[in-house]
């Protein structure tokens, strides 16, 4: 006999008896919880305190340009704020043709882009008349791309073709040419640093990395017992050392390599990073690679496919979609990790804050430590990583649904 | 391994003789600006980035002085922010022209890193900071005080050094990092706070109320600094070193960069004339115009002048010239005469 | 059970038709594991093979040694008058002309129906991508699920699956279709819509080699059925033959345990 259906039982709910239940349980509990609470409320006030009426913020305002760009030519300005604007461009346009759940993941990330990019905007109309209008510009060429695509979906084929090119127009935008003068004199690494630097390196590093990455992983499977143990040394020695390690390598042989010719230390740098990267790279691609299963293969063999065809087209491409999260953390690292750069002598976001606390005027403020460079680019890292260890674990569900 | 060890060393012996077939001189001329490695993670008062992203400070006006004189023109710098950890490296391997990153001239980096020193510019050494209230003003007045020092550093030795050589007592309380010991310094823990004086002047500044504190006109260790270039082309070590003694010469004779102008046509004194190069022959000897050793005078200043904009009681750093005054005023620096 | 109480026979095709597979001394082995002996099969243009026999017998080895998705060690393989050789070239003219279809169906997951069916004939026949999809939807048709065709693998049934896995091998026109235990891995009641597109297959007169043990399937348009044991063909016969009067003892006791 079926039994009757029953209603569930009856679960206190609201607020009150959640306080109850978790913070109020006996004497004792209620005693832990109310000192926890005057020991929150007095931490906070004086935070409070400290934030409105103690902090020197105008350390932090006053060399905001030297975070975004360190010694970037003032005059020069609009040339990484046309990169801005390109790449708000192109995230626009890869927002607006979008499509589905991994559609649902970039439009998120572009919004929460512009938001940012908008807060920068509203703080220059205020405090930067000189790069007020490139911020502004910038932000139009974010929602016009976004609503070009809405317009003209079929911009979707040529996404990756622009993306790619974006890198050399930023490239060259931020290089300029050789010069002495001119809106295109030549601009030399040197001066560049901050944000700019950080992003272009960690950008570079992830974008460079990835099909030596894969060329590593596909080297290590080979039947050709040179390429495979070329390609498992270099792995393996590389994921031995960390990236500090790579970077002074790097800094001191790679000249050596050249025949006595010394690239710019960001290239060397750059180098390091890239190879560094296409090692963990390789990793997570041979994982993806392992992952697939032998009868996909067999079933493009069957089909007659090349052996080069079927693994770009079946194999590798599944491959791919499954480390994609994996490639996300690897870059969050990377992100991260490029404040190694400031012991070669590059001024990356970190290494330009450590040049600010030694500014006199910084000496000023009292405390020994500037804080408030500190907590803002500690902000700043926290927010960037934040929304893309989110879009990773979004992605990581989405493409788990996509393939089962 | 060895072998491989060997090789690699003659490559790069190699390597860097062809790299520096050409003078360092006629490199910073046909390159047009002169590679200037400083320090890049900042040094208040001795080199930093300022919020318009140009380099300041002592040092930086050393490289600015050199480009005057090499090239006429003390903006054509290219600053090159070094690691104290690379510094050497990048000096050895051309990478820069002249280091002047805060290093502290020894035997062993002049033979052993194969750099050649210039006179010090500055003469820096451990000092102590006390309460101007306290009265404390010579190094006797330290017996039987409690000194806030570093542990585990030369700044602890040299410390026990002096005050036993003088037979004085006092207590240390020690920190092993420099921070919570500024911070017990400022809560009356001790009655004078010891480390290296350009680090003293920059620390003074974070203190509650920096003006209630005065660094003490005593130095009881050597750690002289200065710009240093490559073994092996003695034209530019001339050129860096004489650069130097420029400065120290303008200040011995009054020259300012306000004055300079006037000293040019006006003055009948031939060291002065030999200087600004009215008489040319014993500045062009140098490998560098006539007009270059003005040029220094007149775009970057006198000793002085460099001192007090970046160190001098005007500015947030105040760090008190004692062994860096001219020996005409009982200081260290003394220039050859120009002949 | 020693080997050599094993007959080994062989499997030729009847004279008089056109040959369009000969095997001849087929010996293959997994590291010291004989797992192929001295195969002889052929099959005429139009005929269909239905191999049977107990797991591990080698049948799944045999047909993919007929494409080279394994290699044999000795023995020669001919198909469509091209021998079998290490010559890359051969190899391709060879899958070329053989479709296969496997027991897990083998579809990728990251392409649509439509593109899993175009993506040989245009990269390996060089053929239009609007032909190549019109001659996609012909035999999409031909398995009856037309409608799937912008859907993804992973979006549809098992027995539909299947049915595009057999369309995806058709659309290549190959003159040689290897079936292994295509209905296997299906649910018993969608087992009947692949086999109906089998049957319906081989009645339009094309040649296959079939793993299976559906013995209905035999029986309905089976021409030959090879029984198989420990890597040697044991017994050779129609279906009848094979219903009726089976003659070694260990087809007697497999027929025994499936039917
Ligand atoms: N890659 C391999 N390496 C080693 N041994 C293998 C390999 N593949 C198959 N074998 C072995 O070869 C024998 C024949 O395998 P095969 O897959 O051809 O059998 P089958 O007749 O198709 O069996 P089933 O009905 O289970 O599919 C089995 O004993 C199997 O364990
Ligand atoms: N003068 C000493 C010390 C030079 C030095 O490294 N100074 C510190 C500042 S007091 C410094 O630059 N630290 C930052 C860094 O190493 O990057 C020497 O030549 O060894
Ligand atoms: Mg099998």
């Amino acid at each position: 006999m079926l039994q009757p259906a029953l209603p569930p039982p009856i679960r206190e709910t609201g607020f009150a008896f959640w306080l109850k239940r978790n913070l109020f349980s006996n004497w004792w509990n209620s005693l832990i919880s109310l000192a926890s609470l005057v020991i929150i409320v007095y931490t906070l006030i004086s935070l409070l305190r400290w934030m409105v009426f103690e902090a020197h913020w105008e350390i932090v305002w006053q060399n905001l340009r030297l975070f975004a760009t360190y010694r970037y030519p003032t005059e020069l300005l609009w040339r990484p704020m046309s990169c801005v604007a390109l790449i708000l461009f192109l995230f626009g346009l890869s927002a607006g043709v979008g499509k589905g759940g991994i559609g649902q993941i970039v439009f998120k990330a572009f919004y929460w882009l512009m938001g940012f990019c908008l807060a920068i905007t509203l703080i220059s109309l205020f405090l930067f008349p000189s790069v007020r209008w490139l911020w502004l510009i910038a932000i139009i060429a974010g929602f016009a791309g976004y609503s070009l695509a809405k317009f003209w979906p079929n911009v979707a084929m040529y996404l990756s073709i622009l993306w790619g090119l974006s890198w050399f127009v930023c490239l060259f935008l931020m290089l300029g040419f050789s010069g002495e003068s001119g809106p295109m004199q030549y601009v030399s690494p040197g001066m560049w640093g901050g944000i700019q630097l950080t992003f272009f390196l960690s950008v570079t590093g992830i974008a460079l990395a990835f099909p030596l990455g894969i060329a590593l992983a596909l080297g290590r499977q080979s039947k050709l017992p040179a390429i495979k143990y070329f390609c498992i040394t270099y792995i393996e020695i590389i994921r031995g050392a960390p990236l500090i390690t790579w970077l002074f390598t790097a800094s001191l042989l790679l000249p050596l390599f050249l025949g006595g010719i010394r690239p710019e230390a960001l290239i060397r740098a750059q180098v390091a990073i890239i190879l560094f990267a296409a090692a963990y790279m390789a990793e997570n691609v041979r994982g993806g690679l392992q992952a697939i299963p032998k009868g996909q293969r067999e079933a493009a063999h069957a089909l007659g496919l090349t052996p080069w065809d079927s693994m770009r087209l079946i194999v590798l491409p599944q491959a791919l979609r499954a480390v994609i999260p994996a490639i996300v953390g690897l870059f969050i690292g990377l992100f991260k990790d490029t404040s190694l750069v400031t012991i070669v002598g590059l001024h990356d976001l970190f290494a330009v804050v450590l040049g600010v606390a030694n500014q006199p005027e910084a000496k000023q403020i009292p405390g020994g430590i500037v804080r408030e460079l500190f907590i803002v680019m500690s902000l700043f890292y926290w927010f960037f990583c934040y929304r893309m260890s989110v879009a990773s674990k979004q992605l990581e569900k989405e493409l788990g649904l996509g393939t089962r | 391994m060895r072998k491989l060890f060997v090789l690699l060393a003659s490559l790069t012996l190699v390597l860097s003789a062809t790299a520096f077939a050409q003078s360092t001189l006629d490199q910073i001329k046909s390159r047009g600006s002169l590679i200037c490695g400083v320090n890049g993670t900042g040094l208040p008062g001795f080199a930093y980035v300022d919020s318009d992203g140009n380099y300041q400070g002592f040092d930086v006006d050393y490289c600015r002085a050199v480009a005057a004189a090499v090239l006429g023109d003390a903006t054509k710098v290219t600053y090159r922010g070094l690691s104290s950890g690379e510094r050497f490296t990048a000096l050895q391997t051309g990478e820069v022209d002249i280091l002047i990153r805060n290093t502290t001239w020894t035997s062993s980096r002049d033979t052993g890193l194969g750099l050649n020193f210039t006179a010090p510019t500055f003469y820096d050494g451990q000092g102590f900071m006390v309460r101007a209230a306290s009265g404390i003003e010579t190094l006797a007045d330290l017996d039987g005080t409690t000194i806030c020092v570093q542990s585990g550093t030369t700044t602890e030795l040299n410390l026990a050094d002096v005050m036993n050589a003088n037979g004085l007592d006092y207590d240390a309380k020690i920190a092993e990092t420099s921070d919570p010991l500024l911070a017990a310094y400022d809560d009356g823990a001790c009655d004078a706070y010891t480390t290296d004086k350009s680090g003293l002047a920059a620390q003074r500044t974070q203190l509650r109320d920096p003006s209630e504190h005065v660094i003490m006109d005593v130095t009881i260790s050597k750690e002289p600094l200065g710009p240093s270039v490559r073994h092996g082309d003695d034209q530019f070590y001339d050129v860096a070193n004489w650069v130097v003694f420029t400065t120290f010469m303008a200040e011995e004779m009054g020259i300012t960069s306000a004055n300079v102008d006037e000293m040019l046509v006006g003055s009948a004194d031939s060291n002065v004339r030999r200087l600004l190069g009215v008489e040319p022959e014993k500045v062009e000897e140098f490998g560098l115009s006539a007009d270059a050793f003005y040029n220094v005078i007149k775009q970057v200043g006198n000793y002085a002048e460099i001192y007090n904009r970046n160190l001098g009681p005007e500015t947030v750093v105040n760090i008190p010239r004692g062994y860096n005054a001219s020996y005409l005023n009982g200081g260290l620096h003394y220039a050859p005469p120009l002949r | 059970m020693s080997d050599a109480a094993i007959k080994n026979v062989r499997a030729d095709a009847p004279v008089g038709g056109s040959r369009i597979i000969e095997i001849e001394e087929l010996n293959k082995w997994y590291g010291e594991f004989h797992v192929l002996r001295n195969i002889n099969l052929s099959v005429n243009k139009g005929e269909v093979v239905v191999v049977i026999g107990p797991s591990g017998s080698g049948k799944s080895t045999l047909i993919r040694c007929i494409n080279r998705l394994e290699e044999h060690q000795k023995g020669k393989i001919t198909v469509d008058n091209i021998e079998l050789t290490d010559d890359v070239r051969n190899i391709d003219k060879i899958r070329r002309e053989t479709g296969m279809v496997f027991q897990s169906f083998n579809l990728f997951p990251h392409l649509s129906v439509m593109e899993n069916v175009t993506l040989a004939p245009i990269r390996v026949r060089k053929m239009k991508k609007s032909e190549a999809e019109q001659k996609a939807m012909y035999y999409l048709e031909k398995v009856k699920i037309p409608e799937q065709a912008q859907k993804y693998p992973g979006q549809l049934s098992g027995g539909q699956q299947q049915r595009v896995a057999i369309a995806r091998a058709l659309t290549m026109e190959p003159k040689v279709m290897l079936f292994d235990e295509p209905t296997s891995a299906l649910d018993p009641e969608v087992v009947g819509e692949v086999l109906e597109v089998m049957v319906n297959l081989a009645k339009e007169g094309m040649t296959m080699i079939v793993v299976t043990h559906e013995m209905g399937f035999a029986r309905e348009v089976g021409d030959r059925v090879v029984f198989m044991d420990a890597g040697q063909v044991v017994e050779v016969g129609t279906p009848e033959h094979f219903f009726v009067n089976p003659q070694e003892e260990r087809t007697k006791s497999f027929l025994s345990k499936i039917l």
